[in-house]
């Protein structure tokens, strides 16, 4: 008996030893995504007509013009452009290298004409795989125990939910920045958490992968301000000598460059069709009426109408937004100020409004596209179950007020401030850096939803909202794994 | 009260009958509307905006109750104008040769009328009219009218083909003018037999309405010189217009004694809005004051062959919200192309049997073109008034307001600001039309929608046959429920007073239950030491 004992142990730990939580998780996640994404019928997600924006300026072009499907079903098979490009970038990003780097793979094993959107699936895989491992690591490292392959397992469940995943085969933004937030928010956990024996590693990759994510997509622009928050707890770390504090305060700067330079950088158009979506999306939104309000705040009351309207109709629309017009008469007169100012009287539509984002804060899927090819025989906007198991329970039982998030935030903080400041007592930095994570995730928590209502209205929302979701499930899962593994109130000390 | 209802049918039986007799143009083309005319071009050459030609001879057609099809040269194919009553041959791009030889043989043979427009007549054309062409260079020219009393200046011609030697029989529509002498001179329109030739073709202005004429004489067979009114119509009003301005242009077009239309788009819902309210009231005052309504048709977004539900349903709202409200538009306006569409013909254009088509936009949007087109009991020909403003020599046409061969809209954009309405209403004065007025000269129309048939009669707007009286502030028949923000059960649940402290304090709870779990823990463990 004693023997078996023996026996079943010295596997266990065997077993320890050649699949570890990291791997462990990567694993399963890879399993889970491999099959979502690419085994027929594939998955994915339908164009909700954002995709022009990262096809015709990397030699993307759609094959039939007249047959491709918008919204309903998941185009697999993309045109390669064989002659000169003419098409330019319509915005400032770091999306084309991932998709160029998803071209240059699809020329190399599989054409120079015809593009698979697989390959744009498989550099968001292996991008996310290396960030859930990762991320795996740093929430269990360095205990040995067994419910650590319990916390890789919430890893699996929280993040490997197909609600994130389905994301991979799109031409979309977010599953990079998904991948980029894994390994920023890792890798400071991992200096927290004394993981290698040099820092500078770990600091390179969040400085880059920060930087990527921040370029990912205009509206992460305000995403620098969060970062640096995460970064401050880096000046914690134990002697820090003048030459690395210059270092990392250039890495702070070269994070707010970025966000600045995202920002200034968002074209005319989007600028126009943000103005247009703030008013029609948002400041008509949740009002009886708006007619009188508006014109009390120099606008005329007729504009109240366009209410809900899209600044490029989906088919038919009283009014060209984007004609001279709605420019001269409307945009114009619109711009930050105003909206501003107009919120700043309403609160109580305001109000509203954040609890409208605040229910569409946990809806990752996106209801509005479908997740299967025409090919698959499945009907229009048809939405994969398979694996959605914690995106669905969040739809449905997280609360829907902003207020409670709010109060969520508090809570977090609070905890980890009393982490902070036991762990400044002992002389420890792990607090300190753990305190500004989650500190700088919980800004996203909050402040995100605030901007995309004041920039874009309940325009897009739910994709607007993407990064919200993502550091609430971050800020969960360390604040589980912390608990499993006794150092949610102060850092890990061996012998406890 | 049975003898005052005969009465009124036999008033508007009398009206419909004085009004048959007062357009008889009407009553003929009416029935000619089994005639087909195959519009074959060589090219939209869009470089040049040439493309804007090919749109305004489908307009004229369609305004001459002509169904037209429209077919580019290369994709003519043997046998195919036997289907048709009339040909047109429209040459955009001088530099190209028609080469379909097919076209060329079957235009040839074909007995019904055809004419040509622009350069490149070809020498079995000439022969068919039956003179000698000849070709004139670097002109400047001037249009003038059959008694020398009209004249417009055209744009510079690098190179014109123009007939001589014309036979005894030769109908001839207007002349052109060297300026260089002013003794030579061409002729501009010309019929001779089943065959006509018009040397250059503008989508405005005094060329626009001779080469009306001519059409109308070879394709409608006017004998007479058939004549139409302009009316007097304000384009590009939206339910976001500045909606002062328009009550006031209405108020003063009123009380100059100026009957006119305007052509306006509306929205969907929103019609407990303060702003819609507004909307339709000032078009009720629009209504009460001599002037009609037109519904403009959406602008067009990503529409795809299947939109035509969507399409047909929004119009079909328009058209009802509108009625609702006392807004009987009395036909639908379009650009031109809505027409050759046959997703928007079938789902919206067909439900007016009055139209008014507008010169196309810059870009256009097809849902599913077809380049076929339909007819309408009555359809104005939309043309910038401006367009008949500019002369160069002698007094601008609207000056002399000379009359139209075909029902025709002059139209103005909605004034924008206090200085464009002084100026739009500085415009209008200065032209002496005869506007036509829609209460005592327009063919009675009807709209159908579902549930709303709006007819319009002799100045009496009809709602589902029974006429209407238009009023200052009009009670709506069906109140809308206030629009509420949608909820979920989730939602709601959370939305009860209070929740929201309950749920904070259950997460309270739980944190000082597990802080007194870990304390007792510390706790036991220093003992444990």
């Amino acid at each position: 008996m004693k023997q078996v004992k023996q026996r079943l142990s010295s596997a266990a730990s065997y077993f320890q030893r050649i699949v570890p939580p990291p791997l462990f998780a990567t694993l399963i996640c890879a399993a889970l995504a491999a099959f979502v994404l690419f085994v027929s019928p594939i998955n994915g997600l339908a164009d909700n007509g954002d995709f022009y924006r990262a096809l015709y300026s990397n030699g993307i072009y759609k094959l039939s013009e007249a047959n491709y499907s918008y919204l309903d079903f998941v185009t697999q098979k993309f045109g390669l452009m064989k002659y000169f490009n003419e098409y330019s970038s319509v915005n400032f990003s770091s999306q084309p290298l991932f998709v160029k780097l998803a071209v240059l793979l699809n020329k190399l094993f599989y054409s120079q004409t015809i593009f698979d959107i697989r390959f744009m699936g498989l550099v968001n895989y292996v991008l996310y795989l290396g960030g859930i491992y990762l991320l795996t690591d740093a929430l269990t490292y360095p205990t040995k125990k067994w419910h650590n392959y319990l916390i890789a397992l919430l890893v699996v469940f929280i993040m490997g939910d197909s609600s994130f995943t389905l994301y991979f085969n799109s031409f979309f933004a977010e599953p990079q920045m998904l991948a980029l937030t894994l390994y920023s928010f890792s890798s400071i956990l991992l200096i927290a958490r004394k993981r290698y024996r040099h820092n500078w590693p770990l600091f390179l990759l969040f400085i880059v992968s920060t930087v990527l994510l921040i370029a990912n997509k205009s509206q992460n622009a305000p995403l620098a301000l969060s970062f640096i928050v995460v970064a401050t707890g880096l000046f914690f770390l134990p002697q820090l000598k003048k030459v690395k504090k210059i270092y990392l305060s250039a890495g702070l700067a070269l994070l707010l460059l970025t966000g600045g330079l995202t920002y200034t950088l968002i074209g005319k158009e989007f600028v126009d069709i943000n103005s247009y979506q703030t008013f029609s999306h948002g400041v008509l939104l949740q009002t009886e009426d708006p007619s009188k309000e508006l014109a009390k705040n120099g606008i005329d009351e007729q504009y109240a109408l366009m209410q809900e309207q899209d600044y490029y109709p989906k088919q038919f629309a009283t009014i060209q937004a984007s004609g001279k017009y709605v420019k001269k008469n409307l945009i114009s007169k619109l711009g930050f100020v105003w909206v501003i100012k107009y919120y700043a009287t309403h609160l109580k539509q305001f109000g509203r409004l954040l609890d409208v984002a605040a229910g569409d804060t946990m809806l990752t899927q996106v209801k509005a596209v479908g997740d299967y090819t025409k090919d698959s025989g499945a009907r229009p906007k048809k939405q994969l179950k398979f694996f959605t198991g914690y995106s669905q329970l969040m739809g449905a039982f997280f609360p829907q007020k902003f207020a409670f998030n709010c109060l969520l935030a508090v809570v977090f903080l609070t905890i980890y401030l009393i982490g902070f400041l036991n762990d400044l007592q002992k002389n420890q930095f792990e607090g300190a850096l753990r305190f500004f994570l989650v500190a700088g995730f919980l800004t996203i928590f909050i402040f995100v939803p605030i901007i995309s209502i004041i920039g874009d209205g309940d325009a897009d929302l739910a994709k607007h909202l993407f990064m919200v979701p993502v550091s609430l499930d971050l800020i969960f899962l360390l604040f589980i794994s912390d608990i499993f593994n006794h150092r949610l109130w102060h850092s890990d000390r061996e012998g406890d | 009260m049975h003898n005052s209802k005969h009465l009124g049918r036999l008033l508007i039986l009398s009206i419909t009958m004085l009004s048959l007799f007062l357009f008889p143009i009407v009553a003929h083309a009416e029935q000619t509307t089994s005639n087909r005319v195959l519009l074959v071009y060589d090219s939209q050459n869009k470089a040049h905006q040439q493309e804007t030609k090919i749109a305004a001879i489908q307009r004229i057609l369609t305004s001459l109750q002509i169904n037209v099809k429209t077919e580019t040269a290369v994709e003519y194919h043997a046998g195919q104008l036997s289907h048709y009553q009339g040909v047109i041959t429209l040459i955009n791009w001088q530099q190209m040769k028609l080469t379909n030889t097919s076209f060329l043989r079957d235009r040839q043979n074909f007995t019904g009328p055809q004419l040509h427009v622009g350069p490149n007549l070809t020498s079995e054309e000439t022969a068919g009219l039956q003179a000698t062409p000849q070709k004139i260079y670097q002109q400047q020219l001037l249009l003038t009218g059959e008694n020398d009393k009209l004249q417009q200046l055209l744009p510079f011609q690098q190179s014109l083909t123009v007939l001589t030697n014309l036979p005894a029989n030769a109908q001839v529509i207007g002349h052109l003018k060297a300026q260089s002498s002013v003794l030579r001179q061409y002729p501009y329109g010309t019929i001779v037999g089943n065959h006509g030739y018009l040397p250059d073709f503008n989508t405005g202005g005094y060329s626009l309405m001779l080469a009306t004429r001519t059409i109308a004489k070879l394709f409608a067979n006017q004998k007479g010189n058939s004549t139409y009114q302009p009316l007097l119509t304000i384009t590009k009003v939206t339910p976001y217009s500045n909606m002062e301005l328009l009550d006031q242009l209405s108020q003063w077009l009123y009380s100059k004694g100026l009957p006119f239309a305007i052509s306006t788009t509306t929205v969907e819902g929103k019609s407990n809005f303060h702003a819609f309210q507004r909307f339709t009231k000032v078009l009720r005052h629009v209504e009460n004051r001599g002037g009609v309504i037109f519904l403009k048709t959406p602008v067009v977004g990503g529409v795809m062959s299947s939109s035509g539900p969507e399409l047909n349903s929004l119009m079909d709202s328009y058209i009802i919200q509108s009625a609702q409200n006392q807004v009987f538009p009395v036909g639908i306006s379009a650009p031109a192309y809505w027409n050759q569409d046959q997703v928007y013909r079938e789902n919206a254009l067909t439900k007016a049997d009055q139209s008014l088509l507008l010169p196309n936009p810059t870009t256009v949007k097809y849902a599913h073109q077809d380049n076929q087109s339909m007819t309408f009991k009555n359809s104005f020909y939309g043309v910038s008034a401006a367009s008949f403003n500019t002369s160069d020599s002698g007094q601008p046409l609207s000056l002399a307001a000379p009359s139209f061969a075909i029902p025709t809209a002059l139209t103005f954009t909605m004034p924008n600001s206090q200085t464009s309405l002084t100026d739009l209403k500085r415009r209008i004065e200065q032209m002496n039309y005869h506007w036509l007025d829609p209460a005592a000269q327009m063919t009675p129309t009807m709209i159908n929608s579902g549930t709303a048939t709006i007819s319009y009669r002799a100045g009496t707007y009809f709602l589902n046959g029974r006429a209407q009286e238009i009023k200052e502030q009009h009670q709506q028949a069906q109140t809308l429920k206030a629009v509420k923000p949608r909820e979920l059960w989730v939602n709601r649940f959370f939305k009860a007073q209070g929740t929201v402290l309950m749920f904070f304090f259950v997460i309270a709870f739980i944190i000082f239950g597990l802080l007194i779990f870990v304390g007792r823990r510390i706790y036991v463990k220093m003992f444990k030491r």
